[in-house]
């Protein structure tokens, strides 16, 4: 698992590479505490390169999205592979996120 | 645990009670295994407490030939314990689990249907006569094959003969036309699919017979794995290598591996960070298949807690109101066919199913 955060000029992009489980999600909550306590509020999460989604992901994932909404931003999911999307339907994600 | 672990369950008022395992596992030589089943003991080799000795004693299971069995039986009609068996009996001795040979005697009772590659259909027993009515008769005994991956369905007669209100009996057509139904894969399907029908049928006339029904799922070519871990969540790891491998030896689709990476992820991580707090403890995951049947079975010795009482999470809930959590155990119900926990000697014991539709 591999998380690269881009700062552009009006949002931050998330790009995460490979799987996200149980085992690495506390990497991950590490790696985006930056963005969570900054004041950026567009968030573009970039899963081009993402294989592999859990609950306890999925729980970052919408800790991200709280955050993003509270600042009155917006939060996008980018060219998620569909076999992982089929998680975030059976998980009711799919109406909460953008999906581009 | 044994070689073969009985379970049962009952269904009070059209709601089946958790499966509580027998006290003793069972055991044979080679496993190969031994069923009586009659109607005091229904659907359930029964083992029995003693309050004077404080003991406990399974009666209810011989290995012998079954013919010979019932022969001596009838007329005397009482095991040794001084129960009483029911004049209808049907004996089954498996007599071989790795080819599925089984020999069997029949003593009055209706035939089994026989479940397999889709085939649906009787039986062949030897009627021979109820137990108990002449002392001497020689039972005949049977031999046969039950194909792996095949079920054998059993009922008294109570079940066929089940009355409508217009004392219509309920029939044999008709217990063959729902097992006909491709979907009820699991004895516990064919169970509940039947009781239902029957239910229907009957409506609101007395109940005419006891009915008991027992559904025998035989496997016995299988591709298993068996793992134990500890109670660290670095053994995701482990777990993620495991299951692949399995999943490329049972060829599933890559859609299914991934579902099933997330189960089994889900299933183990919530073991992992509760079952054994402030301590270290093993977790044990056995990864079957059989004839297109996955079974998964999770044990841990840790506090009891059975993941099925957990209420699902609302998820059509605004992200606002979304509790963080809870998600685990909502997508193993979602994505297995069946799952179940039992609570058996000092163990958590969690099992789920799925069949591969590749």
């Amino acid at each position: 698992m591999e998380t690269i955060i881009e700062q552009q000029s009006e949002k931050t992009i998330i790009k995460i590479n490979g799987r996200l489980d149980s085992m690495n999600s506390g990497d991950f909550e590490k790696a985006i505490t930056p963005v969570l306590e900054g004041a950026m509020k567009d968030i573009t999460l970039d899963c081009t390169d993402f294989e592999y989604i859990s609950s306890s992901g999925l729980r970052l994932f919408l800790t991200l999205l709280k955050h993003s909404k509270s600042k009155g931003g917006k939060l996008c999911i980018k060219a998620l592979k569909p076999e992982i999307k089929s998680v975030f339907d059976i998980a009711g994600f799919t109406p909460l996120f953008q999906f581009e | 645990m044994g070689g073969y672990d009985v379970f049962r369950s009952q269904n009070r008022g059209g709601v089946w009670t958790q499966p509580v395992g027998m006290p003793y596992a069972f055991n044979t030589v080679q496993e190969n295994s031994n069923f009586i089943l009659n109607n005091n003991a229904p659907g359930f080799v029964a083992s029995r407490f003693d309050e004077k000795s404080n003991e406990r004693n399974i009666f209810a299971i011989v290995a012998i030939d079954p013919a010979d069995e019932i022969t001596t039986a009838s007329g005397t009609i009482s095991l040794e314990d001084g129960m009483n068996v029911d004049p209808e009996i049907s004996l089954i001795t498996l007599k071989n689990l790795k080819t599925g040979e089984i020999n069997y005697c029949n003593a009055g009772h209706n035939p089994p249907v026989l479940l397999s590659s889709g085939n649906v259909g009787f039986f062949p027993v030897e009627p021979n006569i109820p137990l108990g009515l002449f002392e001497g008769f020689e039972y005949k005994e049977q031999n046969g094959v039950i194909p792996n991956g095949a079920t054998l369905f059993c009922y008294t007669d109570g079940l066929t003969e089940a009355e409508s209100e217009t004392k219509e009996l309920y029939g044999e057509d008709r217990l063959l036309k729902v097992l006909e139904d491709k979907e009820l894969y699991t004895s516990k399907n064919q169970i509940n699919a039947v009781y239902e029908d029957v239910r229907a049928h009957v409506g609101n006339a007395d109940q005419s017979d006891d009915l008991t029904m027992l559904s025998i799922t035989v496997f016995y070519k299988t591709i298993s794995r068996k793992i134990v871990i500890t109670n660290d969540l670095s053994e995701i790891e482990t777990l993620k290598s495991t299951v692949d491998s399995f999943c490329e030896e049972v060829k599933i689709s890559p859609e299914l591996s991934m579902q099933l990476q997330l189960v089994l992820e889900e299933a183990v991580t919530n073991v992992i960070l509760y079952a054994y707090p402030d301590k270290k403890g093993d977790i044990e995951l056995e990864l079957s298949q059989c004839n297109g049947h996955l079974t998964f079975v999770l044990s841990d010795r840790g506090i009891p807690y059975n993941p099925l009482e957990k209420e699902d999470p609302d998820v059509t809930l605004a992200a606002e109101e979304r509790p963080i959590g809870g998600l685990g155990i909502y997508f193993i119900k979602q994505l297995m066919d069946e799952v179940g926990y039992n609570r058996n000697d000092g163990k958590n014991i969690f099992t789920m199913k799925k069949i591969q539709n590749n």
